[in-house]
């Protein structure tokens, strides 16, 4: 059974000099433990559709379905619902709270979805992704490396089926960029469903198959 | 890690814009509070001096009742005993008993061993007119000189006695019956010598008749009764009223006893006493506070609105700007999960958070404020110090105005904030 099924997906926005066609018509299938990799130019729809797939950009047209449900037929409120549980990001900038320690910003998705054991949980993610030193820093305090794992393992904490990474390694160094790709891997390893959207050719290399796209299609 | 402590990390990490936007809610209410803790101290100062006028007034009242008393305890009571029949609305109302006695208990009072009497009158009263002149009333009134008692010297009458067969006219009454003294009139068809016309006194002894009490007996058909007995300068073994009271209801047990006293008299005189001592300045000091509290009531009614609004607008802004500043935040709070009301959650929270803190600062602020203001304005520190202005529901009510007002002016910007797209968010940087 698919993880995540997209059907024809279409997105417009306004630009100055005209619509812009961020996506013209996406299919997509994911599949547990199946690692994808999306290239392409700067431009060309990649965040657009790592948007749509995760329940936080809603398409023009088209049909989405994460785990047999259609978060696009849900409410605002079920979709939050949708993302806390099944869903995690993680982005070329990060987006750590930049008043919170390490701990703290990989406990945030907790506030979303209470667990009991969320502490132990973060705690487990720190110290698998090397950050046991650094668990009360905050972000400022951190080497880009430690903040994108800070992310990563943020994503982790409520055990999502699905991670969708935009960029993860852009501006990472060569070995931390590594190490986050090791990481991502080992998560479509243990079942779940990785889409990764870079334009490095090493960080595709990480990937099961690696899709081409191009003014919002993919080739 | 809860809402809370995030909120609490936001503060503590962005302290300036806090304190920035603290300060507006601390400045109104310090305003707030100076203006009220400066009206309470004229407030209290000027209640103060009216009260102190009043404990005067009182002291003066009780020596007053306490020389009365005295003097009541040395020459006795004077009581009037009546009918126990005898409606004492009807007899204040008249002037005069209409139930009657026997005349035997001014006897029986007289010879009492527990009660020694230095006066007794025995009054026989009614009111007659004559035929063919339905234009003229009187109040006929039988008199007789004090019962001497036995084992007492006799007495001098309070009042002139009338002889048999006289009688003594009333000022208006004797206008009218064109009477004059050693002049014979008739009085129920029985022939008197008028012996005397007193002066004119203002009172219904004008239209009085007195008679001797035998004589007034036989006009009103009322032999060996009588109203009334005045008892003078009553004493007994207990020297109360009460007591009095008590031994001539044992005594003569169809009777009723009142005092001939007026204790209201008494107060008066003690207030009009207590009113001339009164010490001018006091009440020129009191109409000061008045004058004062009334015209800083004036500068509330426009101030007070104009600061909260001015905090307000500047609490808004500035939770405007926090907005702004967290977008990308916002963004991935909501791309991890949270609910927009866990957004209106957070915002609201540091709201109320800016407004106890802005209201405890501002609170103690505006009271220091208020309390040297007022010490400014004249309010002696010694009896209205920080303890008497001290006002909790002012605190209360500073405490929770401010919270609510925070919370008022972050509304719309906590609104923006709920509403704000994640993915325009995220994107920037
Ligand atoms: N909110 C938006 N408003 C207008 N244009 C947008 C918006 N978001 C994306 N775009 C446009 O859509 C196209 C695709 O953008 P994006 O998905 O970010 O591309 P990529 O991630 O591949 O660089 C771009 O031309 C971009 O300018
Ligand atoms: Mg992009």
């Amino acid at each position: 059974m698919a993880l995540l099924q997209a059907r024809d997906l279409h997105k417009v926005f306004p630009g100055p000099h005209g619509k812009v066609p961020a996506l013209a018509g996406v299919s997509l299938t994911l599949d547990p433990g199946e690692f994808t990799a999306i290239k392409g130019p700067s431009g060309c729809g990649k965040s657009t559709l790592l948007f749509t797939l995760g329940a936080l950009l809603r398409p023009d047209s088209g049909n989405l379905s994460v785990l047999d449900r259609e978060p696009y037929a849900m409410t605002g409120e079920e979709r939050a619902a949708l993302r806390a549980k099944s869903i995690g990001f993680v982005f070329q900038q990060f987006h750590l709270t930049p008043y919170l320690s390490v701990l703290e910003n990989v406990m945030a998705p907790a506030l979303a979805l209470p667990s009991t054991d969320a502490q132990s949980r973060a705690l487990e993610l720190i110290d698998l992704l090397g950050l046991k030193d650094r668990a009360d820093h905050v972000p400022s305090m951190l080497s880009t490396g430690e903040r994108q794992r800070t992310a990563l393992a943020r994503a982790l904490l409520n055990r999502p089926k699905i991670l969708l990474a935009d960029e993860p390694t852009g501006n990472l160094d060569e070995d931390n960029g590594a190490l986050v790709l090791e990481h991502l891997s080992d998560f479509a390893k243990q079942g779940g469903a990785v889409v990764l959207v870079t334009h490095e050719r090493e960080a595709a290399a990480h990937a099961q198959r690696v899709l081409q796209m191009r003014d919002g299609r993919i080739a | 890690m809860s809402l809370w402590r995030l909120v609490v990390r936001e503060i503590a990490y962005r302290k300036v814009d806090f304190v920035v936007s603290a300060a507006a809610i601390t400045l109104a209410v310090a305003v707030f509070v100076a203006v009220m803790t400066l009206l309470r101290a004229h407030e209290a100062r000027a209640s103060d001096l009216a009260s102190l006028r009043k404990d005067e007034t009182m002291a003066l009242m009780r020596t007053v009742q306490d020389d009365y008393r005295k003097i009541t305890l040395k020459s006795g009571y004077n009581v009037l005993v009546l009918s126990k029949d005898q409606d004492l609305a009807q007899f204040y109302a008249q002037g005069y008993a209409s139930e009657f006695i026997p005349e035997s208990h001014v006897n029986k009072l007289a010879e009492s061993p527990l009660i020694t009497v230095r006066h007794l009158m025995p009054t026989l009263s009614g009111t007659i007119g004559w035929s063919g002149r339905p234009d003229v009333h009187a109040i006929l009134m039988g008199v007789r000189s004090e019962v001497p008692q036995s084992h007492l010297d006799p007495k001098a009458p309070l009042s002139q006695p009338v002889e048999h067969g006289q009688v003594r006219v009333g000022f208006v009454l004797a206008r009218q019956l064109e009477a004059r003294e050693g002049d014979s009139i008739d009085v129920l068809g029985r022939p008197f010598t008028v012996s005397e016309v007193p002066p004119e006194r203002g009172n219904a002894d004008d239209i009085t008749l007195w008679l001797h009490l035998e004589d007034a007996q036989a006009v009103l058909n009322r032999p060996g009764q009588i109203n009334a007995i005045m008892a003078l300068s009553c004493h007994c073994a207990e020297a109360t009223l009460e007591g009095i009271r008590g031994e001539i209801s044992k005594l003569l047990p169809d009777t009723q006893v009142i005092q001939l006293a007026a204790q209201t008299t008494v107060r008066a005189l003690a207030r009009d006493r207590a009113a001339a001592l009164s010490d001018e300045t006091v009440a020129a000091e009191e109409d000061y506070h008045r004058t004062q509290q009334r015209q800083q009531e004036a500068l509330a009614a426009w101030l007070l609105p104009v600061a909260f609004l001015c905090a307000g607008a500047w609490v808004g802004l500035q939770a405007l700007v926090n907005v702004r500043a967290r977008r990308s935040e916002i963004g991935i709070w909501r791309a991890l999960g949270l609910r927009s009301r866990h957004v209106i959650f957070i915002f609201l929270v540091k709201a109320v958070l800016l407004g106890v803190g802005g209201a405890l600062l501002g609170y103690v602020l505006g009271f220091a404020t208020g309390l040297t203001w007022s010490h400014l304005e004249g309010v002696s520190f010694g009896d209205y110090g920080a303890r008497a202005l001290f006002d909790a529901r002012l605190a209360l009510g500073a405490l929770f105005l401010a919270p609510f007002l925070s919370v008022l002016a972050s509304w719309i910007p906590t609104q923006i904030a709920a509403r704000q797209d994640p993915v325009l968010a995220l994107r920037i940087d």
